[in-house]
């Protein structure tokens, strides 16, 4: 375990210095600060009276200003979750075929260390990168709607945790791409397809009634039922943090579904990386 | 070797596993319960057919014209309302009501809990069908107009004694003895009834000859209660801050004082198509002090949701989530709504007992 962990840290340390890790810190506290400076809120007995962004009035309603907000951490979770994905599948394509490259993997098998530690190390490292991230926009913008408003929860932080889930899915047959074939550009394209077909999988229960009963909506029933469900993430992660109700034995469901399929292509990904040569 | 199958082994029955809980998934609730609902903001395309139908008067004569608006042909149950006195008018489509979802839960519910069935009993008595014939119903300060079908209706045994005459061309009048208010006071209803379409009662006679005046075109035409464009929803018309303050003033006599000083229109429109959604549009003269009194609701309403006793309970705090204040210049929007969901909840003991007279919504 002390091995896993030290690769993993040791692949937070190289992103560092990526630009794409440095944009999207960038860019997060960016929009923080932009909303922190430009964001007026006037809260009065608990109803939010008027929301002013740059001096121009946002909505005139009165309402509770927890209901109000609602829609904000709703919004917010949907950009967090499907933006934190989109950047992870083209930011951390090259985490892999970087560590695979010729000159640098036979220094690392030449350690200590077995195969698949260092896979489950480079998985856990960028996984928790995306963590990192997600809890960065999410927390940030609950301490200053917080400040400005008084409403305090947790709940949009705990929504960023399952855009961590759902990019856990994506990067795991992305890091399994690249040991087969070390590209970033085919990892990518791996993590881009199954993030589209993951985003239909969630509305396979709509979508089958489109296809003609028989052998095509059977085929689209089973394919959907193999890929990660990423619409269903997003739109529960977006109503956990709109405080709308949320089945926890469902949700249970589909998390534990993520992360054994995420265990599952890493298993396939060590399976291959075990008989390899280097 | 075998190491190498182990891997194989795991990642094919953790994929299995994965398939089979991913596929369990449903549809996590697309939106707020707020967005589904429906709340009644303008005249609809089938409420403007609807009012175009009922337009089966034929247009005043010259004489008794206030604008060009009147040369159209004219709603009965509408001419027959007194003008735009600042007063009352609320109209209940009470035929559209009956066939919405909480039409059909309330019919339910009045024959699971009744004694016997209490509308055919009226039936017997009047030869109306309450779920069939009426229409709408008209409330003004002054008495009442119901519209609908009563060719059927048995005027002679329905009014027993009452003295009947004839009035205008197709009106007549019916008389009951005088009688005594449960608080003493001397009543004297008059009722009157026009050409089997409309049932008049007022608080005496004159109210009843003069709206049967107004609809046979003999009285001066005023300023319309209600604008046609206004006839929207299932439930319509405008509220006097007189006659609302004391509804209340129970709970908060100065908010009730402030609403009787500072509302001079209180216009409401309620919406049983899906859910019950009421929207009601509150102006006044004083533009600073209607928005204060928005802004004072608004501000009630969001301390009612911290209160520990709504907190504890998810359905009045949803009820409340829906409730919603939009202050504007002069005037106020206010929207509230009670989902069909709530309403089956609360009236679930009505469900089933008494299938008998639930009919399909159209």
């Amino acid at each position: 375990m002390m091995v896993i962990g030290a690769v993993a840290l040791d692949v937070l340390r190289e992103a560092r210095s990526r630009r794409w890790v440095l944009a999207l810190a960038i860019a997060i506290s960016l929009m923080l600060i932009f909303l922190a400076l430009s964001l007026r809120m006037d809260v009065l007995d608990g109803a939010l009276a008027s929301t002013r962004l740059f001096g121009a009035l946002l909505g005139t309603d009165i309402r509770s200003v927890d209901v109000a907000l609602r829609p904000v951490f709703r919004g917010t979770a949907y950009v967090i979750y499907y933006g934190g994905l989109s950047f992870g599948i083209l930011g951390c394509a090259d985490f892999a075929p970087t560590l695979l490259s010729p000159g640098r993997i036979e220094q690392l098998l030449a350690l200590p260390i077995r195969r698949w530690e260092l896979l489950a190390g480079t998985f856990l490292g960028v996984t928790a990168l995306a963590v990192a991230g997600a809890l960065y926009g999410a927390g940030g913008l609950v301490l200053l709607l917080g400040a400005k408003t008084g409403v305090w929860t947790i709940r949009p932080v705990l929504a960023a945790l399952l855009t961590g889930v759902g990019f856990s899915a994506l990067y795991a047959a992305m890091l399994s791409t690249a040991l087969l074939v070390r590209s970033a550009a085919l990892s990518a394209a791996v993590g881009g397809v199954l993030f589209v077909a993951g985003i239909v999988a969630g509305y396979r229960v709509k979508l089958a009634p489109l296809f003609h009963a028989g052998l095509g909506r059977s085929a689209f029933q089973v394919l959907t039922a193999m890929v990660p469900p990423i619409s269903t993430l997003a739109d529960t992660s977006a109503s956990l943090a709109a405080s709308a109700p949320v089945e926890t034995i469902p949700l249970f469901s589909v998390l534990t579904g993520f992360i054994l399929f995420g265990l599952g292509v890493l298993a396939l990904g060590a399976w291959h990386f075990e008989q390899k040569d280097f | 070797m075998r190491r190498r199958n182990q891997w194989l082994l795991a990642a094919a029955v953790l994929l299995a596993l994965a398939a089979y809980l991913m596929s369990r998934q449903g549809q996590a609730p697309d939106a707020s319960p707020r967005a589904q609902v429906e709340f009644p903001r303008r005249l609809r395309a089938p409420e403007f057919q609807r009012m175009e139908k009922r337009k089966t008067l034929p247009p005043l004569p010259s004489a008794a014209l206030a604008s060009a608006q009147e040369t159209r042909r004219r709603d009965p149950l509408i001419s027959a309302l007194p003008g735009n006195n600042g007063g009352t008018v609320l109209v209940i489509e009470a035929n559209a009501i009956r066939h919405s979802p909480i039409g059909e839960l309330l019919v339910q519910c009045f024959a699971a809990r009744g004694r016997g069935d209490p509308v055919a009993q009226f039936q017997e008595q009047t030869g109306i069908d309450l779920l069939k014939d009426l229409d709408r119903i008209a409330i003004t300060e002054k008495g009442m107009i119901v519209s609908g079908s009563f060719q059927n209706a048995r005027w002679d045994k329905t009014f027993g004694e009452a003295r009947a005459s004839s009035y205008g061309e197709q009106g007549a009048i019916y008389s009951p003895a005088p009688h005594s208010l449960p608080d003493g006071g001397p009543a004297e209803p008059m009722m009157g009834i026009w050409n089997g379409q409309l049932i008049i009662i007022g608080e005496n006679g004159d109210d009843v000859r003069s709206a049967v005046d107004r609809v046979e075109g003999r009285a001066p035409v005023r300023a319309p209660a209600l604008p046609e464009e206004s006839s929207y929803g299932e439930i319509y018309g405008v509220i006097s801050a007189e006659q609302l303050a004391p509804l209340i003033s129970g709970n908060d006599l100065a908010l009730a004082e402030r609403l009787r000083r500072v509302a001079e229109r209180i216009e409401i429109h309620v919406d049983t198509r899906k859910d019950v959604a009421l929207a009601a549009h509150v102006s006044g003269r004083d533009a600073a002090a209607v928005s204060d009194l928005g802004k004072s609701l608004g501000a009630m309403l969001s301390l009612a949701r911290l209160h520990p006793e709504v907190r504890q309970n998810p359905d009045l705090a949803e009820l409340l989530d829906l409730a919603r204040i939009e202050p504007g210049d002069g005037h106020f929007d206010l929207e509230l709504a009670l989902p069909m969901e709530f309403l089956e909840k609360q009236l679930a003991s009505c469900r089933g007992e008494n299938p008998a007279r639930a009919v399909s919504v159209p």
